[in-house]
């Protein structure tokens, strides 16, 4: 089953190389890029279906790359990962749908955020909503909830 | 015996760590904060010395973080010389109390190191003795129920009301707890009571005691959950009283841990949950119910994880901490009728910085900053919907919407679930996996089964 393909964004090649054999087990292919352009360059040429970012770069930042790529429409899942005392770029990242966040230096949960991420990220764009099936199958469930009283 | 050295002029001292490396079975070093937290991380040192001049996180940031996540490491400061540690305005116990174990001179001998080895802790932990007197505006807080089993060494003072209304010493920190105090002591029938500028100290001590019984076979999960409950109401009305500090925070998560374990154990624990909070109409209530339901979705989610679980038990239990800065007026007629209001909207904001200032992890700031998003794009601060908003606020979300319900139909759980989860707009603005998974919170073990096999 495939895994789908990971882009790892950072400034810092020691991180980003340390990242990279971390993670090799998880996904079909990982690229790399030192920056937001760099990243963007690579987005337009292959498909990518998670995106695991420093919110703290230089020339562009993790959430300045999130804003321009939402604007193409694409809604990738996205995994920041950053220190304390970022305030005001974590909230920024809220508002463009971060799908998780991981704090350095230990980056605790990076596997399993990660499966998750790339999971969604293959699985295409949300569903529509459909209601009427919805609520029938919440009945059905209460209906379980009576039969094992 | 392994150390880490982290000095930002390693490379002017040549044979530096090789002469160290003569002493200790393995030294790895680096020059910024950054590489010796990864380090940390990575090889668990049993020795850290990082110089005070270490850039790209600070000596103290690198402190903290050892400190923060409870290292089992010994951390000395190293310093260039006497003068440079009197220029900094540091001493003994200003380091004690950031948690250094001692200080060095760079660059460091194998004689220092062997002498301050053997010497430690270099610097004063200053230690209180076994109780301190009242002060005359002291506050007491009175206690539900005893938390103590016979045999056990009291880690605080209780006492109890004497007719004039001042407070008498009746078991005292140190002692090893008799019952038969309590038989005949004159006051008892009023309660019991420790000072509040023991809180800490009580809540810590109950979060030990839930964790201790849920080793123990037979145990009621009711006891348990009255344990986690009693520490989550004053955790809680310590942060909306005088604010948290770290420590509190630490208990906070405590707590989290002690209620997802329990919610493990105990998967028809929705009933037992009612029972018991209805012998505690507590002020909280509400907080911790929202903590304790997100931590029943949680655990249904097919990609649950003990970290997500985690997240999202402490960002219910803190959710509405952003309310502490406001009026007490928004605190009454119920959510719906602040909801348009803009400062009271701004609780969210407010209570993800105020947790972001005390460290928590980002996901559970997260959740705070958006449990009032809604899947149907209506919710606030920025109206974000569906696949936007952070997965584990959607969570807390739909525990705080459920909640809030409840408290307003004032009807058993399974009741208003049945009511809840049939209203169309319910189903608009909540998750449908979330949704799910809270009926699934109540669906007994077996049926579970059932329904997986199915």
């Amino acid at each position: 089953m495939p895994l789908g393909n990971l882009l790892i964004v950072d400034d810092e090649p020691l991180l980003l190389r340390t990242l990279e054999s971390s993670l090799e087990d998880c996904a079909d292919r990982i690229f790399v890029a030192e920056d937001g352009q760099a990243a963007l360059d690579l987005l337009a040429r292959e498909t990518i279906h998670c995106i695991i970012c420093d919110i703290n770069m230089p020339r562009m930042n993790g959430v300045e790359l999130i804003k321009r790529l939402r604007a193409t429409e694409s809604e990738i899942p996205f995994i920041f990962y950053t220190g304390h005392g970022n305030h005001q770029l974590m909230e920024e990242a809220a508002m463009y749908g971060a799908f998780d966040f991981l704090h350095k230096p230990n980056l605790e949960g990076l596997e399993e955020v990660v499966t998750r991420g790339l999971a969604v990220g293959s699985g295409g764009p949300e569903p529509e909503r459909e209601p009427d099936a919805d609520l029938n199958e919440y009945q059905r469930m209460l209906r379980e909830i009576e039969d094992g009283r | 015996m392994k150390f880490l050295l982290c000095d930002p002029y390693l490379s002017e001292t040549p044979g530096y760590i090789e002469n160290l490396s003569k002493l200790v079975d393995a030294v790895q070093a680096c020059v910024t904060g950054k590489e010796c937290q990864l380090k940390i991380f990575k090889e668990c040192p049993d020795y850290l010395i990082v110089d005070v001049e270490t850039k790209s996180h600070s000596a103290l940031e690198v402190v903290k973080y050892v400190r923060v996540n409870h290292l089992p490491i010994k951390v000395f400061l190293s310093f260039r010389d006497e003068t440079q540690l009197q220029e900094l305005g540091l001493d003994n116990v200003i380091m004690g109390r950031a948690g250094i174990d001692g200080y060095l001179f760079r660059p460091i001998s194998p004689d220092d190191l062997v002498s301050k080895l053997s010497n430690r802790p270099q610097v004063g932990r200053t230690s209180e003795g076994l109780d301190t007197p009242l002060a005359a505006n002291e506050v007491f807080e009175k206690i539900d129920f005893f938390p103590v089993v016979p045999g056990t060494l009291l880690t605080m003072t209780y006492y109890v009301q004497n007719p004039g209304g001042g407070h008498d010493v009746l078991l005292r920190k140190g002692e090893v707890f008799d019952p038969a105090r309590l038989e005949s002591a004159p006051g008892l029938e009023a309660g019991l009571f420790y000072r509040r500028s023991d809180r800490l100290a009580f809540i810590s001590f109950v979060n030990e005691l839930a964790e201790k019984i849920a080793t123990i076979q037979g145990t009621e999960p009711t006891s348990r959950l009255r344990l986690i409950h009693s520490a989550a109401d004053r955790c809680l009305a310590q942060l909306d009283t005088t604010g948290m500090s770290a420590q509190y925070a630490e208990e906070g998560k405590k707590i989290c841990r002690n209620l997802v374990s329990l919610v493990k154990q105990h998967p028809t624990l929705v009933e037992a949950f009612d029972k018991a909070s209805a012998d505690f109409p507590l002020l909280y209530r509400h907080w911790f119910m929202v903590a304790f339901y997100s931590t029943v979705i949680a655990r249904q989610l097919s990609w649950n994880s003990a970290r997500t679980t985690e997240f999202v038990a402490m960002g219910g239990l803190f959710h509405d901490i952003g309310l502490r800065d406001l009026d007490a007026s928004y605190r009454s007629g119920g959510e719906d009728r602040w909801a348009t209001d803009e400062a009271y909207q701004g609780h969210a904001a407010a209570g993800s910085n105020y947790v972001r200032n005390l460290e928590f992890p980002e996901p559970v700031a997260q959740i705070i900053l958006q449990h009032h998003e809604l899947n149907d794009g209506t919710g606030y601060p920025h109206g974000i919907k569906g696949n936007r908003i952070y997965p584990l606020a959607k969570i807390v979300s739909l525990a705080d919407g459920f909640t809030n319900f409840l408290d307003e139909k004032q009807c058993h759980p399974l009741e208003g679930l049945r009511e809840f989860v049939s209203d169309r707009r319910t189903v608009l603005k909540y998750d449908t996996d979330a949704i799910k998974s809270l009926i699934k919170g109540f669906i007994k073990d077996e049926e579970k089964k059932k329904n997986a096999a199915r």
